[in-house]
This record gives structure tokens, sequence and C-alpha cells, in this order.
């Protein structure tokens, strides 16, 4: 076997591979771009191409404002996320306060908890507390991240502890340290983490579907979902409507592949 | 240095936009609230498509609530759309929680007048309203004397036939649509032979669902009743199953297609009313309207068959519009003028659009000259109320999943039935008791944690710690959001809480988990499910890996990135386009095996097939993050390795298997742990595809922990059923440090 055959076969291969699992989503763009009419007709004439699917589904739903909602929800989480998570690995890392390894303990049990479990207790937490139905149902949960805390402090733990001295002894206070020192040299960690953190809640169905109930507070995926459960038949316009959804998603990983590339391998190696 | 700083820079300019953004979002969703305006809030279902509309139905509502702001200056009144598939749900939720409407649309809301939430509308009409409904209308809302709501429409399912497809096969039509089982099996017959060969046609359509009693008459032909006169569930009954086992006949005898049981009505009706390849099915009144305008057919309404007894049995349903209590009494008035104002004679004569009949005599007789309407409302004269029971929605999943089972011939029909009428009678002879109020209170062992907590936040910031301090927004939000609840969850496993029932501790719902067939039967799903789906994953992935990692330049970028690109789209977006290609009637996968000559397959409506798709659909996931762990992996991989086996002349396959493969198992075990745990989660892929159906064929747990809780309010079952879940994860968890540790032990 010739190293140029071998070469191509896993071309080959790997092209046969993408269709599968890429698949789904051109037969999606597909759908999305085919006029309602080619759709419908039987045989269907599919790549008629139309912007028909897009220009319905903004008028009909309400899918910019579940957009808005998806990015506030995302942005605020990844935004307290990144601050909560930095501030108490700095803790962890920096700190020499007695229990330290107790506590980061018991945050590290925290990670095996599924959602699942949680969820109908927390609902009713909520619900006592008025809470449903707003974003801030979906917000607050989400921003404890025992995992990222955990990411965080490994990185931070690399950090060589005579900088802070160093700081210290030219009058340094512990914020400043952690604000000048800490902070910026995690900078790569706490941005994976980041954008791990708005994909995943960009992504997140399970509870919003629960805790959110009026339509102007949905997020894109509930939303999607009950346009689904509307619009049973009409694929053209919920292939649009999962187009608009995975959109961002793309983009997002368009500009900061590299650091979601480079985050999954430093996870994987510790 | 110089590339961190750049990196630096750059992150700042992205979180600077995005908190830009952050701030443009908030302004939008903060539109300033005019002070002394009172915002009343009503949800409703989809209705009829107004002309020139294709996909909007709520145009009219929208309209009319214009209309009510301009005669109500100062009332601003906000329309949250439901859908018919979650809209209960939704709903019960939100009453449940404390977060109702306004006004909800529907038939008589038993379950929240027992909760004592709904305000009877005695006090806000007079005798001469009163008498403008006719009697029927105002009795399907009445509770213990008192009204609870403003109906608005009667409606109710019929039987329809095609008449072109009737004439076709030289097959007369029902004289005065009647007729008996016999005579309408020998014209189902007759068309049988007429459609011979071709393919997909049926002469009948059926289907069983949760909240559809369009198909149950055909079962209480033979004059069995879902509740007999001492007020028993009785789908048990001789005459009832006679009915089924008529049903089955039917299907013996390809009447109706073999996966009938696992039908929904959307399919139905797309074979009946679009595609034209049934003769007869039964929809609700909604039908007659749609085959005259979106689906033109040459149709007739006609009754349904009867065989001993001669009553027809299809069910008359009446649904209007009904107030939340509030302790702000105008609030409840004007809510109560709303409500009053849609259901209102004059506007009841647009229902003319939805095809069903107004409750109100002052709306006129709306179809004079719609012979079908006419014949349809003979008709339904001669049917039963549908049964109201606020425990009925319980009772009715219960009930149709398993008749399907038993018209699929996963159970017989006898032990099906007694079955489901020993769990429905149980659950009609419980006494009710509130829920709502219950949830006020919290177990102690929740509030011990909580007071914990509280106390080590202030030990901590009365420490005057710095990192302490710094720790304490992490851990409280943890603590709050994850061990709080869970402390709550590990009580409620042990507490009888559901809806009509809040009781003391025990183990029950231990022994009623088990005891669950859908449990055990999502238990058996969810491990086939894991077993399969997660080896594929992670061989995909390694297969993948190694592919790429031969790959040099910009090939392997593209590929890289191309394998890792659909793993950032949404499940839900992905099982979006998963239902598309799945559909039976014009999914990808069918219309190919059609242009192929092959029978089509019922990807998601054969139970035997359903759960094989929910697993294809999770074999052909994208095998983004594990294949680049295992390409971070083979980097690491000595060189030294590869070239002392090239000396030996090893090929690249035998490489591959005895050099790569090996020493990636470290890397093989945390990837099929950690996949492990995510698939015993899998849960939007089954609500989405399959709603856990046909039958119980693709329930999962996380499904069966959410419909147990939000459907059926039974919050300590499913907590009991969360906890099981919790207990194998920890397993799952406890193994992989296990094998993490043997693995360090191995390297070094």
């Amino acid at each position: 076997m010739s190293r140029k055959f071998a070469n191509q076969l896993s071309l080959l291969m790997l092209s046969f591979g993408l269709i599968l699992t890429g698949g789904p989503l051109v037969w999606m763009l597909i759908t999305a771009f085919t006029s309602p009419d080619a759709l419908s007709a039987s045989p269907p004439r599919y790549g008629e191409f139309s912007l028909e699917n897009f220009k319905v589904l903004l008028n009909a739903g309400n899918i910019l404002r579940w957009s808005i909602n998806s990015f506030l929800v995302s942005a605020a989480v990844t935004l307290a996320q990144t601050i909560f998570n930095a501030l108490a690995a700095f803790g962890f890392a920096a700190g020499r306060f007695k229990g330290r390894e107790a506590i980061f303990m018991v945050l590290l049990a925290a990670m095996m908890v599924p959602g699942q479990i949680v969820m109908l207790p927390l609902f009713l937490f909520m619900a006592k507390w008025g809470m449903i139905d707003s974003l801030w149902s979906v917000i607050l949960p989400a921003i404890a991240s025992p995992f990222g805390v955990y990411m965080v402090r490994q990185y931070m733990d690399s950090i060589p502890i005579q900088m802070s001295e160093a700081a210290q002894i030219d009058g340094a206070s512990q914020y400043q340290v952690f604000r000048h020192i800490y902070f910026p040299l995690s900078m790569p960690i706490l941005a994976t983490s980041g954008i791990f953190t708005f994909i995943t809640q960009w992504n997140a169905f399970l509870w919003p579907l629960i805790t959110l109930n009026s339509e102007r507070y949905y997020t894109l995926t509930v939303g999607l979902s009950t346009l689904q459960d509307q619009q049973m038949m009409d694929f053209g316009l919920l292939m649009a409507g999962a187009t608009l959804a995975a959109v961002p998603m793309v983009i997002v990983f368009m500009f900061f592949s590299r650091y979601m590339l480079e985050g999954m391998r430093k996870g994987a190696l510790q | 240095m110089s590339f961190l700083s750049r990196e630096v820079a750059n992150l700042k300019r992205a979180s600077k936009i995005t908190g830009q953004l952050l701030i443009l979002c908030l302004l939008i969703i903060v539109s300033p609230q005019v002070s002394g305006e009172m915002l009343l809030k009503i949800w409703d279902f989809p209705r009829w498509l107004e002309p020139g509309q294709t996909t909007d139905r709520f145009t009219w509502i929208t309209r009319k609530i214009t209309e009510f702001e301009r005669l109500h200056p100062g009332v601003r009144v906000e329309l949250t759309k439901l859908t018919w598939q979650r809209g209960h749900e939704k709903l019960k939720i939100a009453a449940i929680s404390g977060n109702n409407p306004d006004v909800a649309p529907g038939t008589v809301p038993l379950l929240f007048i027992r909760e004592n939430l709904i305000e009877p509308i005695d006090d806000y009409i007079d005798k001469t309203g009163l008498s403008d409904y006719f009697p029927g209308a105002l009795q399907a809302f009445r509770v213990k004397e008192r009204i609870y709501g403003w109906p608005w429409y009667m409606g109710g399912q019929l039987l329809y036939i095609n008449n072109d497809i009737f004439a076709a096969a030289g097959v007369e039509t029902p004289v005065d649509g009647r007729w008996t089982t016999d005579e309408f099996f020998s014209a189902m017959q007759r068309i049988k032979d007429y459609q011979k060969g071709q393919h997909g046609h049926y002469p009948l359509g059926l289907y069983f669902q949760k909240d559809e009693t369009a198909n149950l008459p055909f079962a209480m032909a033979f004059g069995g009743r879902l509740i007999d006169d001492a007020g028993r569930f009785s789908a048990d009954s001789e005459d009832f199953l006679k009915g089924i086992a008529w049903i089955d006949q039917l299907k013996e005898n390809k009447i109706i297609p073999a996966d009938s049981g696992g039908r929904t009505a959307n399919d139905i009706w797309t074979a009946f009313g679009r595609e034209h390849r049934l003769a007869a099915g039964a929809f609700g009144l909604w039908g007659i309207n749609a085959l005259k305008t979106k689906f033109p057919m040459n149709f007739q309404v006609v009754h349904f068959p009867t065989g001993t007894s001669n009553k027809n049995a299809s069910f008359l349903g009446t649904s209007g519009f009904y107030v939340f209590r509030n302790p702000d009494k105008e609030r409840v008035r004007l809510a109560m003028q709303l409500a009053e104002f849609l259901t209102s004679g004059e506007n009841q004569r647009d229902l003319v659009h939805y095809t069903q009949f107004p409750t109100r005599a002052s709306a006129g007789n709306i179809y004079a000259d719609d012979p079908q309407m006419t014949a349809a409302w003979k008709i339904l004269q001669e049917g039963q109320s549908t049964y109201a029971d606020s425990r009925w929605p319980q009772i009715d999943e219960e009930f149709e999943s398993s008749l399907q089972q038993a018209l699929l011939g996963k159970l017989p029909a006898k032990k099906a039935m007694q079955a489901v009428c020993e769990r429905a009678n149980r659950i009609l002879s419980v006494e009710s008791g509130s829920m709502k109020d219950d949830i006020n209170q919290s177990s102690l062992f929740a509030r011990i944690v909580a007071v914990i907590s509280i106390l080590a936040l202030i030990f901590a910031l009365l420490s005057r710690q710095a990192h302490l301090i710094m720790i304490v927004p992490a851990v409280t939000i943890t603590g709050l959001f994850l061990f709080y609840p869970l402390a709550d969850a590990l009580i409620l496993a042990f507490r009888d809480y559901r809806i009509g029932e809040v009781g003391g501790y025990t183990i029950d719902n231990f022994i009623r988990a088990i005891g669950d067939p859908k449990f055990v039967k999502a238990c058996k799903n969810t491990l086939l499910y894991s077993l399969i789906v997660v080896p594929a994953n992670v061989f995909t992935a390694l297969v993948v890996a190694s592919l790429i990692y031969g790959m040099k330049g910009r090939l392997k970028n593209f590929f890289r990135a191309a394998y890792y690109l659909p793993g950032v789209a949404s499940v839900v977006v992905l099982t979006m386009v998963w239902r598309w290609i799945f559909n039976t009637e014009v999914g990808l996968c069918n219309t190919t095996l059609r242009w192929l000559g092959m029978a089509p397959i019922g990807w998601l409506t054969d139970p035997d097939i359903a759960f094989w798709s929910v697993i294809l659909s999770g074999i052909l996931k994208s095998p983004g993050g594990s294949m680049l762990i295992y390409l971070a992996s083979m980097a690491n991989i000595p060189t030294s390795l590869y070239e002392s086996a090239d000396l030996e002349g090893a090929g690249p396959l035998r490489k591959w298997w005895h050099i790569t493969v090996p020493l990636l198992g470290g890397t093989t075990t945390f990837l099929m742990i950690t996949g492990a745990i995510a698939a015993l989660q899998v849960f939007a892929q089954v609500l989405m595809l399959t709603d856990g159906g046909p039958g119980i064929s693709t329930q999962v747990v996380v499904y069966r922990v959410y419909t147990s809780a939000f459907r059926d309010f039974d919050f300590g079952l499913s907590s009991a059923m969360a906890l099981i879940l919790f207990i194998a994860i920890m397993v799952i968890t406890v193994a992989q440090k296990y094998f993490a540790r043997q693995e360090v032990e191995y390297l070094a």
C-alpha cells in the first residue's frame, strides 16, 4: 500500500464521514433556503432558492426577541461566571486559609450532581421567590459552576507564587494581585471556559423549557421547540428557525475556534 | 509575552463588544412601563387562520385585544401564544407555581378549581346574560352550583369520508350518515379491494394519543364506556374489549395500517386531508373548515359506526375562557370583562371561521347555509359530554398508551385495560388535597443547609481574609442552587407529594418507580442507548482523529474544523432536522426509500423502530470534542515507537492497531465514561422526536423524570426516579476516578 494511496483513502473516508455528520446541517440549509411552494410540490423541488421561509419566520414569530433573550442569558451567565470563577479560583490557588482543600473538595463534589435531580426542588424554590417566568430563573442557577472554578484553579496553580509575593512586598493588596497578575495571566483559560459557557447557555433547553412561560421570555431553544409544535409540518419554516439558531454559534466558533481547540487540548491533558 | 498581550487585547475587545451588546439588549428588554397602566395577561391556543394569513393563528384574538384595549383606556393586554401539544402542561406549571395569567382558555379547569385558583363568573353576569347561553354550555362549566368560566364554543369529533374515493370504489355512502359496524366493515373492505396496489393507501386511519378522543368512538361502538354509572373507570368492560377486538379485526384485514397504534393525529390528517390516501378518518370539527379551504375535498361527515348500541359515541365538548383569582378586585373585574368580551354573542359569529358551534343564542344560526355543519350539529347532538374530572389527564395518558400497546399487539387487550382501570380507579378514589399551599413550605433538611451556608458566609465576611471573601460568591451560589435543592430532592424522594395527595414520609415512591412500566422501559432504553451510542461515538472519534492526524496543513485544519462544527449547534436544532429527515410522509429517508422503489418505514411511528431512530440520531452526532481530545493525546505518543515499527516493516493499519490504539487506552476510558454520563441523561431528542411514544417505546429516564414531575405533578415519584439516576451516575463517576488512578500507575 503506497503512501499516496493511503492518503487518498483516508481523504475518501473522511469525506464520507463528513457527509454523515455534517449532512443534517447541510440538509437544514437546503430546506431553509428552498421556497415553500417548491417544498410542498410533489415531488419537492429542493434547491429552488428563496428567502421566503426567513421572511415568514421573522414576521410570524418572536424569533428576534428570543435571540435577544438567549444572548442576554448567555452573555450575563458568561460574564458573571467568569468573574466569580476567577475570584474563587484565585482564592483557592493563592489563599492560605484553614479548610481550603476541604471547601474545594465539597465544591468538586457538586460536579457529580446531575442537573435533573435538582431541577424539581429548584423549580419549587424559585416559584416561592417569584422568579419563575423571568430571565433571572435561567441566569441565576447557571452562574454556579464548580467545574469552571476547578479548571481555572488548575491553571492558576501553575502561576509562580513568587510573582504575587514580589507584588505584595511592593505593597499590593490581595485584590491588586488578583487584578493585575492572576487575572490577566489566566486570560487564555478564562477565554476558553467563557466561550464554552456561552455556547452551553445558548444551547440550554430543559431548564428554560420548565421555567419560562411567557413567549417574551423564551430563549431561542424553547421558542424553536414551541415553533415546532405549532408548525408541525411546515419544515421550511422550522429549518429557517434552526438555521437562525445555529448561525450565531458558527460565528462564535469561527472567531474563537483557536481558543476552543486549544482549550479542549489543555482540558484533556489535565 | 507579546503573543499573550495581543491575546489579552483581542479578548478585551471581544468582551467590550459583548458588554455593549448586553446593555443594548437590556435597554430593549426593559421597555419603560407606564405607571397606572393595568397589564392583563391572557393565554390562548392557536385558532383559525384568517384570510391572507399563512401561519399566524392568533390574528383574531390579537385584533379583539386591540378592540378591548380601545374600549378600556389604561388597560394593556398581553397575549401568550400556547401550543396544543404543551399548552396545558405549561398552564399547569404556571398556575401551580403562582405565575398564572389572568385569563386562560380551555374546557372547565377542574384542577385549578380544586386548588381554589379560579374565580366563578356568577357575580359578574346577570340573568339576561345567563339566559342567552345554551343550557348545556353553562352546565359544562358548572361545578357545585357555581360557573367557572365563560363558554365560548362547542365542538366534537366526527367521522369524515372522502366522497370521491367512495364513488370511485363504487361504495355507497351511508343513508342519513348512519351505519352499523358490519355495514361499515364491508364498505371498508370494498374500498380496500379498490385500493389494491396503491402503496400507502388505506380505507381508514386511526390514532390514539393523549388529549385526542376522536377515535375512541370506534372502541366504544359496542356500548363500552369510559366511566360507568358508579363512577368507576370501566374500559375493561366486556363491551369496551369487544370494541378493541373489532379494531384489531380492522387491522387484521388491513383496513387500517398495521402500525395504527403508533400513529399521531398529524400523520393521519396528512394522509387523509392533504394526500387523499385514506377514504375515512376521524377528526375534530376543525376538519370541515380545513377541507373546505386549505385542502379542498369532496367530503361529508357521518356517524361513527355503531354495533349493538345504536347510540353515536362521539364526544361533545365545550370550551371557553376562565379567570384566575387575584387579590386585586379591579384586575379580576377587568379580566372578567375581557373574557366576556371575547365570548360575546357578536364575537361568537366569527366562530364560523373556526367551524365550531356558538354557545350563545344571540350569535344566531351562523351555519344556516352550511350543509356539513348542519349535519355535524345533528350528529353531535346525539353525542356524549367529554368526561370532566381534574384527574383525567393523568388517567388519559395511561389509558391512551395502554390502548396503543394493545393495538400494537405488545400486550393482550384485556390485561392492558384491566391494569389501566386498576390504576385509574386508584387515582379516582383518592380524595383531593391542595398542593399549592404545601409548595410554600420547605423541608427542614434544606433549611438547615441554608442556615449553615448563611453562617459560613457571615464567618467568611467577618474573618476579613481577602481570599476567603473571594471564594464566597462562587461557593454561596453553588450552595444555593446545587446543594440546597439537592437536599430538598433527597427529602422529596421520600415523601408522598403529588397532586391531590400531599402526605407524609414513605418509601412508596421507589416501589412505585420500580413497578412503573414506563420507568422500567425508560431504564432499558436508556441503557440500550448508552451501550450503543457511547462506544459508537468514541470509535468514530478515534477513527476520524487517526485519519486527520495523518493529514497535513490546510486539509488537516479543514477537516478538524468541519468535524467539530456541527457540535456547536444545539441538540434542539439538530433534533429538529432529524425530525424532518425521519418524517413518515415527506422526510428525506422515506422519500429516498420510495425513490428506490422500497416500502417506506415508520421511522418515528413504528414502535419497533422509533427508538432505533433516536439511537441513529445519537450515533450520527459530530465527534467534535472527543476527536480533539484524541488528537491531543496522539501528539503525545513518541514517534520513536512508529519508527521502530517501520523498521520491522509494519503497515499503517498494523501500526495503528498495535501502537496508536493501545496507547490511547486512557483517553478512550475517559471518553467512554464521560460519554456514558452524558448519554444516561438523554432527553431533548426524545421529547422533540417522539414525545416518548409511540406507546411507551421511546421513554428514557430523564424524560420520565420530567413528565412525572411536570405533566402528572407527582413530585415524589419524579424525585425518586431522579435519585436512582443520580446513583447510577455516581457509580460511573467513582469508577472513572478508579480507572484514572490505575492509568496513572500504569504510566508511572
